[in-house]
């Protein structure tokens, strides 16, 4: 070994040097894969803080206002600059997530908005593009569009809808500047928007002059299953290699305009469980782990996302209408889950029955 | 001293390499994201045709005139950082590839749910393909025949929405 001898120095041998390499490429082989599951974990308590953060947004918009947030208006409301400043609509076009800003203390943020939508008010004044932490799980990176000559912050979680395999969901063009009446007696806000966060309203633009129908927004009151049975917010579906969408072909609707967009994919999804069983008129919509292939679907809906998911291996992460934050198994069951996101179904669940 | 300095430089640096290895992440930067989506001029115009109609209802610029005034009126750092300088649009309308002017089909209608149509055309192009920018950020060579029908409007792009496509699940 080293040693020191009539003036002379001696040195590590090369041996000796390789060893001891070859011995901390052992050690740090078996110490990586805990250091990143630890780095992993900080992430995932991350998440949920971001979770408990926007939980307790909502609950003070609630106390400010008596209700909660809308979803939004109609998408092609909040695309187009023209239609969103006519304020006689009064319905709010941008989502939840923009509503909330000032309940994260982003009031500044949400100031920036030009008093019209759309890319006027969002695009051109750099509101779109500007990321808010709350809004993004840590373990997603990247998370942003570039559509055109705009970019689109795009976020990690979202309110809940009906499922489409409700019977009575049928021929609502609720993208879009419609009635909201499909068929029947049923309208689309008793049939799509069955969660605490529900659209603001429709409009029918075809109509002279356009015809505004503004639904009930919801507050406590109308939770009927109970606020601490009911998801409000849960983390949405996202596949790790659309984790930026650097394209839009095809056109990545279900992320697309980011953050502020309508009541649509991008801040609202499903669990759209087989509610008629095998006559359930589409498939129902799986929680998937951001690594999960969807092999199951066409090519050319492979990359489309309706659902909840996450980059947790194996869980998920949702806010109830009380504020709280649970973890919920990949593999739980579809019709609970569905039962969960509804306020007023009168379904005897808890997140105990997962 | 010599040894001793050797030895602890080695393992500084071996530590410093594992703590680099163990930390590094990478951040894309957005400036950088939208400039690779915009890397010539064919796809600086059909972006900024979509563009135009995001803020138009849908509706594509009538003529030329029209279609580089509101280019010339667009947010100039917009404009900067897609590689286009804000004083020279007039250089935009022209193809690196072979020099000459772009065709463009103007009046195109465009959605809010995405739209694939044809818009902008090279003249003249190389090897006897020509390139054809769509709006759905997609620019791809084609041959004479296929360039015509696209020039001429008769190829009707897939529409795209989010109920057509869950029905295509």
């Amino acid at each position: 070994m080293l040693q020191h001898r009539k003036g002379f120095l001696f040195a590590f041998t090369l041996v000796e040097l390789l060893v001891v390499i070859a011995i901390i490429g052992v050690l740090v082989a078996l110490l990586l894969p805990a250091v990143q599951a630890a780095r992993e974990a900080a992430r995932r308590s991350e998440c949920i803080n971001n979770l408990r953060q926007l939980g307790l947004a909502m609950l003070n918009f609630e106390s400010a206002n008596g209700v909660f947030p809308t979803a939004g208006g109609p998408v092609a409301l909040f695309t187009n600059a023209n239609e969103q400043a006519k304020a006689s609509y009064g319905i709010e076009g941008a989502s939840w997530m923009y509503q909330i800003l000032p309940y994260l203390e982003q009031q500044n943020l949400q100031q920036l908005r030009h008093e019209s939508g759309g890319s006027v008010g969002f695009v051109d004044t750099g509101l779109s593009e500007t990321p808010v932490a709350a809004f993004n799980c840590p373990t997603r990176t990247g998370r942003f569009a570039t559509i055109g000559t705009d970019v689109y912050a795009l976020g990690d979680y979202a309110g809940v809808m009906g499922s489409w395999n409700d019977g009575r969901w049928t021929q609502f063009e609720w993208q879009d500047t419609m009635p909201p009446k499909a068929r029947g007696d049923f309208t689309e806000d008793e049939v799509v928007w069955t969660g605490i966060l529900v659209k603001g309203g429709q409009v029918a633009k075809t109509l002279s002059p356009p015809r505004v129908w503004k639904f009930a927004r919801v507050g406590f009151a109308a939770i009927e299953d109970g606020a601490s049975n009911t998801i409000l917010l849960a983390e949405k579906a996202v596949e790790s290699k659309y984790w930026t969408v650097s394209s839009a072909n095809p056109w990545p609707y279900w992320e697309v305009y980011g953050y502020y967009t309508g009541a649509d994919w991008p801040i609202m999804r499903m669990f759209g469980a087989k509610i008629l069983g095998d006559a359930s008129p589409h498939r129902e919509v799986v929680i998937y782990g951001d690594d999960d292939v969807r092999s199951h679907l066409s090519p050319y809906a492979r990359s489309n996302e309706f659902g909840f998911g996450s980059a947790h291996p194996g869980v998920l992460n949702a806010v109830f209408g009380d504020g709280s934050v649970q973890v919920i198994d990949n593999s739980a069951d579809l019709l609970l889950l569905d039962q969960l996101g509804k306020r007023a179904d009168g379904s005897v669940v808890s997140s105990q029955d997962l | 001293m010599k040894i001793k300095n050797t030895s602890q430089g080695c393992i500084v640096n071996s530590l410093l390499i594992l703590a680099v290895l163990a930390g590094c992440s990478s951040r894309t930067d957005v400036n950088e994201a939208i400039a690779r989506v915009n890397s010539n001029n064919i796809q600086r115009l059909a972006n900024l045709y979509f563009t135009y109609q995001m803020k138009n209802d849908w509706r594509g610029p009538t003529d030329e005139e029209e279609f580089k005034e509101f280019i010339r009126s667009y947010n100039p750092r917009k404009l900067t950082r897609i590689g286009i300088d804000p004083n020279a649009v007039d250089e935009l309308f022209i193809n690196e590839r072979d020099g000459q002017p772009f065709k463009i089909r103007y009046s195109v209608r465009g959605s809010a749910m995405g739209s694939s149509e044809p818009v902008i055309f090279e003249t003249v192009g190389v090897s006897e393909s020509r390139m054809v920018g769509f709006l759905n950020m997609v620019q791809r060579e084609v041959e004479e025949a296929e360039y015509n029908d696209l020039w001429e409007g008769k190829i009707q792009p897939e529409q795209t929405s989010g109920n057509a496509a869950r029905e295509s699940l």
